[in-house]
């Protein structure tokens, strides 16, 4: 991999200052959208950003970002 | 609506005396929703209403390009193993007509972001960027790659070489393999775009500005005049743009058939 940034590399590669349990992402699908979520717990998880090109997708109320996603089992 | 007591209180354009009329009016709009529903399970044996349709797709390249390797969690990615498949899917889905690109990017892995700009100059359909904020480094090859490429005047694109001290992963970063690699990145701006191969090498290695290191960094009208970039414009002026490259396609593939 070469790496070609206007970043300093120190500061892209740095693994200092970071927190203890960093957050934990996750990619799911919900109602044929695919989602990136932060796990905040073993059933729930909240919306971190979409991954749809779709830009209608992203007026769904039930997946904006930083809303509550509880996972359900499916029978 | 709530009764009221209090008549003082109430809300301007509501009788006191007959608060109903609100009320059917709630009830007539749920009535009507669920008629809708009705007929839809009722004609396409679907319970969901179809939700708008849109001939354009959106992409939005953000923060660092991230390709062969997971960058530690601090940084903020647009990861390629997302956007190789999605433009597959914009260029084989029949609804989508064109691409709108959202750049605002700081660099990233060459490799990665040179990947995504080919795929994208290799589209079918047309496609048309506009740098956000900024597009720096490999954020350059991927606005170019585009059919048109807008930029907004406050944003930058800072244009500078690949640094010797670039990292390469399981190889001693030697120079001819990033002059080789700077090469590459070269050819593709100025095959995709007006600047011409001797205006844009001298904002590669032009020294003084950058106070980290050699190159340019380009303001909007600059990059425009340079020819990097097609035009200024925000999504107005993008969209806009897009749906006349999609009547320019469709009246050509109607020609030919």
């Amino acid at each position: 991999m070469t790496f070609w940034s206007i970043l300093p590399e120190e500061l892209v590669f740095s693994t200092n200052n970071l927190p203890d349990s960093p957050p934990l992402y996750e990619e799911i699908q919900c109602n044929n959208i695919k989602l990136l979520v932060e796990k905040i717990g073993p059933t729930q998880c909240k919306v971190s950003r979409l991954l749809t090109t779709n830009p209608q997708d992203y007026l769904h109320p039930d997946i904006q970002p930083g809303k509550i996603l509880t996972y359900k089992p499916i029978l | 609506m709530l009764e009221n007591d209090n008549p003082t209180i109430e809300p301007p354009g509501i009788n006191p005396e007959n608060p109903k009329p609100p009320i059917e009016h709630t009830k007539k709009t749920v009535t009507a929703r669920k008629t809708d529903t009705v007929d839809n399970i009722q004609e396409l044996g679907a319970t969901e209403i179809p939700t708008a349709k849109t001939n354009i797709h959106v992409m939005t390249i953000i923060g660092q390009v991230e390709g062969h390797m997971i960058l530690p969690p601090q940084n903020k990615t647009t990861k390629y193993e997302h956007i190789m498949p999605q433009l597959v899917a914009i260029e084989q889905n029949s609804d989508i007509e064109g691409l709108l690109l959202l750049l605002n990017t700081v660099g990233g892995d060459v490799e990665a972001g040179l990947a995504i700009a080919e795929m994208i100059a290799s589209m079918s359909k047309p496609s048309v960027s506009i740098v956000l904020g900024g597009g720096h480094s490999i954020g350059v090859p991927i606005a170019v790659s585009a059919t048109y490429s807008y930029i907004v005047e406050s944003a930058t694109m800072t244009i500078h070489p690949i640094r010797l001290t670039g990292l390469v992963i399981g190889a001693p970063s030697s120079f001819d393999y990033l002059e080789k690699m700077q090469d590459r990145v070269n050819k593709f701006v100025v095959d995709h775009s007006n600047v011409s191969e001797r205006k844009w090498k001298e904002l590669l290695f032009k020294t003084g500005e950058l106070s980290r290191d050699i190159g340019t960094s380009v303001i909007g009208r600059d990059a425009v005049s340079y020819g990097i970039i097609n035009e200024i414009g925000g999504l107005s002026h993008a969209q806009t743009k897009l749906n006349e490259l999609i009547k320019i396609q469709k009246e050509t593939k109607g020609l030919k058939q």
